[in-house]
Protein backbone atom coordinates (compact mmCIF):
# COMPACT_ATOMS: atom_id res chain seq x y z
CA UNK A 1 0.00 0.00 0.00
CA UNK A 2 2.76 2.22 1.04
CA UNK A 3 4.86 1.33 -2.50
CA UNK A 4 1.83 2.26 -4.47
CA UNK A 5 1.40 5.56 -2.61
CA UNK A 6 4.59 6.45 -3.18
CA UNK A 7 4.53 5.32 -7.05
CA UNK A 8 1.78 7.58 -7.21
CA UNK A 9 3.47 10.82 -6.22
CA UNK A 10 6.68 9.61 -8.20
CA UNK A 11 4.21 9.55 -11.34
CA UNK A 12 2.75 12.81 -10.63
CA UNK A 13 6.52 13.91 -10.72
CA UNK A 14 7.65 12.23 -13.49
CA UNK A 15 4.53 13.65 -15.15
CA UNK A 16 5.34 17.05 -15.01
CA UNK A 17 9.11 16.38 -15.75
CA UNK A 18 7.36 14.63 -19.09
CA UNK A 19 5.57 17.59 -19.81
CA UNK A 20 7.99 20.45 -19.43
CA UNK A 21 10.18 17.89 -21.81
CA UNK A 22 7.04 17.34 -24.34
CA UNK A 23 6.63 20.89 -24.75
CA UNK A 24 10.41 21.98 -24.79
CA UNK A 25 10.79 19.02 -28.10
CA UNK A 26 7.47 20.86 -29.91
CA UNK A 27 8.73 24.22 -29.31
CA UNK A 28 12.29 22.61 -29.94
CA UNK A 29 11.06 21.28 -33.51
CA UNK A 30 8.80 24.14 -34.60
CA UNK A 31 11.50 26.62 -33.88
CA UNK A 32 13.90 24.07 -36.03
CA UNK A 33 11.73 23.39 -39.12
CA UNK A 34 10.60 27.82 -38.77
CA UNK A 35 14.33 28.07 -39.68
CA UNK A 36 15.61 25.06 -41.46
CA UNK A 37 13.12 23.86 -44.10
CA UNK A 38 13.85 25.16 -47.11
CA UNK A 39 11.19 25.96 -50.10
CA UNK A 40 9.80 23.77 -52.07
CA UNK A 41 11.05 23.48 -55.76
CA UNK A 42 9.57 26.53 -57.64
CA UNK A 43 7.97 27.82 -54.39
CA UNK A 44 9.81 30.93 -54.02
CA UNK A 45 8.48 32.19 -57.57
CA UNK A 46 5.86 30.19 -58.45
CA UNK A 47 3.50 31.81 -61.61
CA UNK A 48 0.37 33.02 -60.42
CA UNK A 49 -2.77 31.55 -61.59
CA UNK A 50 -4.75 33.29 -64.63
CA UNK A 51 -8.06 34.59 -62.41
CA UNK A 52 -10.82 36.47 -64.01
CA UNK A 53 -12.17 39.00 -60.99
CA UNK A 54 -15.83 39.43 -60.93
CA UNK A 55 -18.30 40.36 -58.22
CA UNK A 56 -21.78 39.37 -57.10
CA UNK A 57 -23.54 38.69 -53.54
CA UNK A 58 -22.74 35.28 -53.76
CA UNK A 59 -18.96 36.12 -54.35
CA UNK A 60 -18.72 38.76 -51.55
CA UNK A 61 -20.65 36.57 -48.72
CA UNK A 62 -18.50 33.44 -49.20
CA UNK A 63 -15.37 35.84 -49.67
CA UNK A 64 -15.98 37.24 -46.12
CA UNK A 65 -16.44 33.27 -44.76
CA UNK A 66 -12.91 32.57 -46.56
CA UNK A 67 -12.26 35.96 -44.80
CA UNK A 68 -12.62 34.92 -41.51
CA UNK A 69 -10.88 31.87 -41.46
CA UNK A 70 -7.84 32.95 -42.79
CA UNK A 71 -7.48 36.54 -42.85
CA UNK A 72 -9.45 38.01 -39.71
CA UNK A 73 -6.97 36.71 -36.89
CA UNK A 74 -4.49 39.27 -38.05
CA UNK A 75 -6.74 41.29 -39.68
CA UNK A 76 -9.13 41.80 -37.16
CA UNK A 77 -13.13 40.60 -37.98
CA UNK A 78 -13.85 44.13 -39.46
CA UNK A 79 -10.74 44.16 -41.09
CA UNK A 80 -9.90 47.50 -39.87
CA UNK A 81 -6.64 46.03 -38.52
CA UNK A 82 -5.79 43.93 -35.84
CA UNK A 83 -3.96 43.72 -32.75
CA UNK A 84 -0.81 42.66 -33.68
CA UNK A 85 -0.09 45.14 -36.44
CA UNK A 86 -1.48 43.78 -39.32
CA UNK A 87 -2.81 46.50 -41.54
CA UNK A 88 -5.99 47.85 -41.85
CA UNK A 89 -7.65 45.97 -45.42
CA UNK A 90 -10.87 48.52 -45.70
CA UNK A 91 -10.32 50.81 -49.06
CA UNK A 92 -7.34 48.97 -49.91
CA UNK A 93 -5.57 51.24 -52.81
CA UNK A 94 -3.93 48.01 -54.86
CA UNK A 95 -5.09 46.47 -57.75
CA UNK A 96 -7.19 42.72 -57.54
CA UNK A 97 -4.13 41.39 -59.01
CA UNK A 98 -1.80 42.81 -56.37
CA UNK A 99 -4.17 41.16 -53.73
CA UNK A 100 -4.12 38.22 -55.40
CA UNK A 101 -0.42 37.99 -55.25
CA UNK A 102 0.09 39.03 -51.51
CA UNK A 103 -2.61 36.35 -50.65
CA UNK A 104 -1.02 33.58 -52.55
CA UNK A 105 2.71 34.76 -52.05
CA UNK A 106 2.47 36.48 -48.48
CA UNK A 107 4.67 38.84 -47.46
CA UNK A 108 8.33 37.59 -46.36
CA UNK A 109 8.27 37.96 -42.49
CA UNK A 110 5.22 39.38 -42.47
CA UNK A 111 2.44 37.26 -43.73
CA UNK A 112 2.01 33.60 -44.43
CA UNK A 113 1.12 32.70 -48.09
CA UNK A 114 -1.94 30.70 -48.50
CA UNK A 115 -1.42 29.47 -51.63
CA UNK A 116 -1.64 25.75 -50.93
CA UNK A 117 -4.98 26.27 -48.36
CA UNK A 118 -6.90 28.14 -51.68
CA UNK A 119 -8.73 27.33 -54.63
CA UNK A 120 -8.13 29.84 -57.55
CA UNK A 121 -12.15 30.43 -57.23
CA UNK A 122 -11.35 31.58 -53.32
CA UNK A 123 -9.15 33.99 -54.02
CA UNK A 124 -11.19 35.52 -56.53
CA UNK A 125 -14.19 35.78 -54.03
CA UNK A 126 -11.82 37.37 -50.98
CA UNK A 127 -10.38 39.80 -53.39
CA UNK A 128 -14.41 40.34 -54.25
CA UNK A 129 -15.08 40.74 -50.49
CA UNK A 130 -12.01 43.01 -50.13
CA UNK A 131 -13.51 45.11 -52.77
CA UNK A 132 -16.38 45.91 -51.36
CA UNK A 133 -14.52 47.01 -48.34
CA UNK A 134 -13.50 50.18 -51.07
CA UNK B 1 12.28 10.97 -50.63
CA UNK B 2 12.35 14.79 -49.98
CA UNK B 3 11.48 15.00 -46.27
CA UNK B 4 10.27 18.34 -46.29
CA UNK B 5 7.53 17.14 -48.97
CA UNK B 6 4.73 18.86 -47.26
CA UNK B 7 2.08 16.35 -49.32
CA UNK B 8 4.10 13.68 -47.18
CA UNK B 9 3.55 15.03 -44.34
CA UNK B 10 -0.29 16.23 -44.98
CA UNK B 11 -1.08 12.44 -45.10
CA UNK B 12 0.99 10.97 -42.79
CA UNK B 13 -0.89 13.42 -40.12
CA UNK B 14 -3.91 12.44 -41.45
CA UNK B 15 -3.43 8.65 -41.36
CA UNK B 16 -2.06 9.41 -37.42
CA UNK B 17 -4.08 11.70 -35.96
CA UNK B 18 -6.90 9.17 -35.53
CA UNK B 19 -5.40 6.68 -33.44
CA UNK B 20 -4.57 8.58 -30.64
CA UNK B 21 -7.86 10.19 -30.24
CA UNK B 22 -9.82 6.93 -30.80
CA UNK B 23 -7.47 5.64 -27.55
CA UNK B 24 -7.71 8.53 -25.67
CA UNK B 25 -11.80 7.79 -25.84
CA UNK B 26 -11.17 4.28 -25.22
CA UNK B 27 -8.73 4.05 -22.71
CA UNK B 28 -11.46 6.78 -20.71
CA UNK B 29 -14.29 4.14 -21.52
CA UNK B 30 -12.11 1.18 -20.11
CA UNK B 31 -10.94 3.12 -17.05
CA UNK B 32 -14.36 4.41 -16.49
CA UNK B 33 -15.88 0.75 -16.41
CA UNK B 34 -12.68 -0.34 -14.31
CA UNK B 35 -13.81 2.40 -11.56
CA UNK B 36 -17.73 2.01 -11.47
CA UNK B 37 -17.07 -2.11 -11.56
CA UNK B 38 -17.58 -3.57 -8.64
CA UNK B 39 -14.36 -4.33 -6.75
CA UNK B 40 -15.34 -8.09 -6.20
CA UNK B 41 -15.73 -9.12 -10.08
CA UNK B 42 -12.30 -10.06 -11.65
CA UNK B 43 -13.59 -7.39 -14.84
CA UNK B 44 -12.57 -4.64 -12.92
CA UNK B 45 -8.85 -5.80 -13.14
CA UNK B 46 -9.19 -6.86 -16.89
CA UNK B 47 -10.85 -3.03 -17.51
CA UNK B 48 -8.06 -0.88 -15.72
CA UNK B 49 -5.37 -3.44 -17.86
CA UNK B 50 -7.13 -2.01 -20.89
CA UNK B 51 -7.01 1.40 -20.04
CA UNK B 52 -3.55 0.92 -19.04
CA UNK B 53 -2.18 -0.62 -22.37
CA UNK B 54 -4.22 2.04 -24.44
CA UNK B 55 -3.20 5.00 -22.79
CA UNK B 56 0.41 4.26 -23.32
CA UNK B 57 -0.41 3.49 -27.04
CA UNK B 58 -2.05 6.36 -27.41
CA UNK B 59 0.56 8.69 -26.35
CA UNK B 60 3.13 6.37 -28.53
CA UNK B 61 0.48 6.95 -31.34
CA UNK B 62 0.63 10.96 -30.75
CA UNK B 63 4.55 11.16 -31.40
CA UNK B 64 3.77 10.87 -35.36
CA UNK B 65 0.95 12.98 -35.24
CA UNK B 66 2.40 15.64 -33.59
CA UNK B 67 6.02 15.82 -35.73
CA UNK B 68 3.75 15.13 -39.13
CA UNK B 69 2.00 18.66 -38.07
CA UNK B 70 4.36 19.99 -37.49
CA UNK B 71 6.24 19.56 -40.56
CA UNK B 72 3.01 19.74 -42.39
CA UNK B 73 2.72 23.28 -41.15
CA UNK B 74 6.56 23.70 -41.55
CA UNK B 75 6.85 24.73 -37.72
CA UNK B 76 3.38 27.02 -37.57
CA UNK B 77 2.46 27.17 -33.60
CA UNK B 78 -0.37 28.81 -32.81
CA UNK B 79 -0.75 31.31 -36.01
CA UNK B 80 -1.94 31.48 -39.07
CA UNK B 81 -5.23 31.26 -39.92
CA UNK B 82 -8.35 31.42 -37.86
CA UNK B 83 -8.51 27.45 -38.00
CA UNK B 84 -5.15 26.19 -37.82
CA UNK B 85 -5.06 28.47 -34.33
CA UNK B 86 -7.97 27.06 -32.99
CA UNK B 87 -6.46 23.74 -33.47
CA UNK B 88 -3.45 24.26 -31.96
CA UNK B 89 -5.16 25.68 -29.27
CA UNK B 90 -6.87 22.14 -28.43
CA UNK B 91 -4.56 19.90 -29.78
CA UNK B 92 -1.39 21.43 -27.73
CA UNK B 93 -2.74 21.38 -24.48
CA UNK B 94 -4.81 17.81 -25.21
CA UNK B 95 -1.23 16.37 -26.10
CA UNK B 96 0.82 18.22 -23.29
CA UNK B 97 -2.51 16.45 -20.83
CA UNK B 98 -2.08 13.42 -22.69
CA UNK B 99 2.10 13.35 -21.90
CA UNK B 100 1.23 13.89 -18.33
CA UNK B 101 -1.62 11.32 -17.73
CA UNK B 102 0.74 8.21 -19.83
CA UNK B 103 3.87 9.03 -17.74
CA UNK B 104 1.47 8.85 -14.72
CA UNK B 105 -0.12 6.03 -15.01
CA UNK B 106 2.94 3.99 -16.21
CA UNK B 107 5.06 4.99 -13.08
CA UNK B 108 1.82 4.55 -10.69
CA UNK B 109 0.90 1.42 -12.34
CA UNK B 110 -2.35 -0.43 -13.18
CA UNK B 111 -4.71 0.27 -10.37
CA UNK B 112 -3.96 3.26 -8.65
CA UNK B 113 -6.17 4.25 -5.37
CA UNK B 114 -9.28 5.33 -6.01
CA UNK B 115 -9.08 9.38 -5.39
CA UNK B 116 -5.82 9.21 -7.82
CA UNK B 117 -8.25 7.48 -10.43
CA UNK B 118 -10.97 9.51 -10.23
CA UNK B 119 -8.77 12.56 -11.13
CA UNK B 120 -7.03 10.88 -13.63
CA UNK B 121 -10.33 9.71 -15.21
CA UNK B 122 -11.79 13.10 -14.89
CA UNK B 123 -8.36 14.43 -16.67
CA UNK B 124 -8.97 11.74 -19.45
CA UNK B 125 -12.37 13.32 -20.24
CA UNK B 126 -10.37 16.42 -20.12
CA UNK B 127 -8.17 15.51 -22.63
CA UNK B 128 -10.44 13.68 -24.97
CA UNK B 129 -12.79 16.30 -25.37
CA UNK B 130 -9.64 19.07 -26.25
CA UNK B 131 -8.09 15.87 -28.98
CA UNK B 132 -11.80 16.15 -30.51
CA UNK B 133 -12.23 19.92 -30.76
CA UNK B 134 -8.97 19.98 -31.79
CA UNK B 135 -10.13 16.99 -34.73
CA UNK B 136 -12.80 19.13 -35.06
CA UNK B 137 -10.70 22.72 -36.10
CA UNK B 138 -8.27 20.30 -38.09
CA UNK B 139 -11.39 18.73 -40.16
CA UNK B 140 -12.60 22.75 -40.48
CA UNK B 141 -9.14 23.39 -42.21
CA UNK B 142 -9.58 20.59 -44.49
CA UNK B 143 -12.97 22.39 -45.45
CA UNK B 144 -11.55 25.29 -46.67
Amino acid sequence: MTTQKSNEWKGLLFAILAVILAAGAVQGLAVLLRTQIPPEAGEKHPPLPKLVFKTSPELVGHGQKLYSQFCSHCHGDDAKGGKRGAPSLVKLDITDQQIEYIVLSGIKNKMPGFRKKLQDQDVVDIVAYLDSLK
Amino acid sequence: MNLFNSEFWEKLHGFSTHFPLALVCAATLFDFLGFVWPSTCEKKRDFHAAGYCTIIVALLGSIPAIVSGLFMTRGTLLAGGGSLFWHHVFVLPGFGLLVGLATWRFVAGREPSRGWMAVYILLLVVTAGLMIGGGFWGAELLEH
